[in-house]
């Protein structure tokens, strides 16, 4: 394998993050939930697209 | 500049590893591993010897989980230094950085606050308690004393219709204070809860809720519930009524009905089935939830496959998990499972117990977001700078128009955030608020450090009080191994991941 392979956003620049977290909507921080820090899985169904 | 400072430019000038580089080993590989950073968001794999170069100029690297570095990899004169154009790359995606380790820190602490402060600006979720009362007396329940001990008796009434006019009043003051109104784009969420909230004498007054949030705007209604006496809810159930439940069963019939008590000592496993049975049947996604410890986790395959047996799984809309006991007041940390336990735990049974398959496990959420971030979704929009709603806009309503922020710390004034007044107004305690609210991976030297932070959020406050004495602290619940064990599963089972259904998420982990 070659040393290196990017697995996402392939031209993220670390020096740019502050701008590119301005641009990330107010309330968008999917990470969050009411509840606490789990997901429901569904088997044997396709992945929806994201 | 003077000497010093000559120098301190000289040493920040020099490359050295991003204290917050995150090594995640695959099982099955021992010629490559993947690096995430923990604040840029970056997913990469690397060759094993890259990887040791990195780990080579980092003063912390943890061991890792399969396998063993080798010996040089923790001197930078015994690894090769990988090509230039490597190195670039290693730098734009922030693992090798000139920033010295307190600069980088104050760097991370600036990124997580503007990430923290905008999660506030968001339509906030509800939750309403028409009662702290339950019929059941379940040993492990955190709102158990309200129930046994005779001081909290006054906390078991009812909300009453003027209340509730009261706390209707005040959410589109609460949404004006973060900047967001509801409408058909963003309907509200109102979930129900309690004490057991859909007790048949309290119909009529869950009833008056839905109709007055309905009257407010669009909305979504679930809830949390113990299902005995949900029969009595049998029109208010449904797609357009209360569409999703959380509904508790931790065993087989006689595990149940030993833990999931009435006060007179019997059971509620019958009823509770049954209530399952007509949920479905009226379309209400059911979210089973199976609270496990040392003493049940035997017993889950026969549970598992009860309901399949019953047709369950072919149903549209039920889902089970798999949610850990927490070592938590008078529990006995012996007999739990931490969450990377209790998945190990299951997970070891798959093999004779393929229908355990079925069952959603702690760590799906991190697995779903790995899937989606690797699938090209924005990883900043996945980082948690806090760890749930209690710190950004969660808001608990009880019978005496009380606000809390936590509904673990719900039923004392003295911790309230809050309450609306005779008329409709939120009176916010702002000392209380920022108390809650505040609380990020920013506020505590551990999580300020910590390379999975903004992956984690810092963990329950709660918890965490239990632990150090303040909400100010981290729980960790073995995180960083279930980061990295994780990872290795959604880099291995890209293309199987599978839908969320957001609602359900959020009723989770109660």
């Amino acid at each position: 394998m070659s040393e290196f392979e990017s697995l996402n956003v392939a031209d993220l620049d670390v020096e740019a993050l502050e701008k590119r977290l301005e641009l990330v909507e107010p309330g968008a921080s999917e990470g969050y939930y009411c509840f606490g820090d789990t997901v429901i899985v569904v088997p044997d169904q396709p992945v929806e697209a994201v | 500049m003077g000497v010093v400072g000559e120098m301190e430019q000289l040493v920040s000038n020099e490359l050295r590893t991003s204290m917050y580089t995150i090594y995640a080993d695959l099982p099955d590989d021992r010629e490559s591993m993947l690096l995430v950073h923990g604040y840029s968001g970056a997913y990469d794999r690397v060759s094993r010897g890259v990887g040791e170069y990195i780990r080579s100029l980092d003063v912390r690297a943890p061991k890792p989980l399969y396998g063993e570095w080798t010996d040089a990899a923790g001197d930078p004169g015994a690894v090769t230094r990988p090509a230039d154009a490597t190195i670039e790359h290693l730098k734009k995606r922030g693992y090798l950085t000139s920033m010295t380790r307190d600069q980088e820190r104050a760097r991370f602490a600036n990124l997580a606050r503007v990430h923290h402060a905008k999660s506030r600006v968001k339509l906030p979720d509800y939750i309403l308690m028409p009662t702290y009362d339950c019929n059941l007396r379940c040993d492990y329940c955190f709102q158990d004393h309200m129930r046994r001990d005779a001081a909290y008796s006054h906390l078991l009434r009812f909300m009453t219709p003027k209340v509730v006019d009261r706390i209707l009043k005040a959410m589109p003051v609460i949404e004006e204070r973060h900047e967001v109104s509801a409408g058909p784009e963003s309907p509200r969420n109102i979930v129900v809860f309690g004490g057991e909230p859909f007790l048949a004498r309290g119909r009529k007054l869950v009833e008056y809720i839905m109709d007055g949030v309905r009257a407010l705007g669009p909305v979504k209604f679930s809830g949390v519930s113990n299902a005995t006496e949900l029969d009595a809810y049998a029109d208010l159930l449904g797609p357009d009524g209360i569409a999703t439940l959380q509904i508790t069963i931790d065993g087989p019939k006689a595990r149940h009905d030993g833990r999931r008590i009435y006060a007179d000592g019997s059971g509620s496993y019958d009823r509770i089935v049954a209530n399952v049975d007509l949920a479905l049947a009226r379309g209400v996604h059911v979210d089973i939830r199976m609270n496990l410890d040392r003493s049940n986790i035997g017993e889950v395959p026969e549970l598992v496959a009860s309901f399949e047996a019953r047709g369950w799984f072919a149903r549209r809309g039920f889902t089970v998990w798999a949610a850990p006991i927490h070592a938590y007041a008078s529990v006995d940390r012996k007999t739990t499972f931490n969450s990377n336990q209790l998945v190990h735990a299951i997970r070891a049974l798959y093999d004779e117990h393929p229908v355990l398959r079925k069952v959603s496990l702690p760590d799906d959420i991190l697995l779903t977001r790995m899937r989606a971030v690797l699938r090209g979704a924005d990883p900043l929009r996945k980082l948690k700078s806090s760890y749930c709603g209690a710190h950004s806009q969660m808001y608990i309503f009880d019978a005496f128009a009380d606000i809390y922020a936590c509904w673990e710390r719900t039923g004392d004034a003295n911790v309230r955030i809050g309450w609306v007044d005779e008329n409709g107004r939120p009176e916010l305690l702002e000392d209380r608020v920022k108390h809650w609210r505040d609380r990020s991976v920013t506020t505590n030297e551990t999580c300020g450090q910590c390379r999975y932070a903004l992956h984690c959020g810092g963990g329950c406050a709660v918890l965490a009080e239990s632990v150090h004495g303040t909400i100010y602290s981290n729980y960790c619940d073995a995180f960083g191994r279930r980061f990295r064990e994780t990872l290795a599963l959604a880099y291995a089972e890209l293309g199987t991941a599978v839908p969320v259904d957001e609602r359900v998420a959020a009723l989770r982990a109660l």
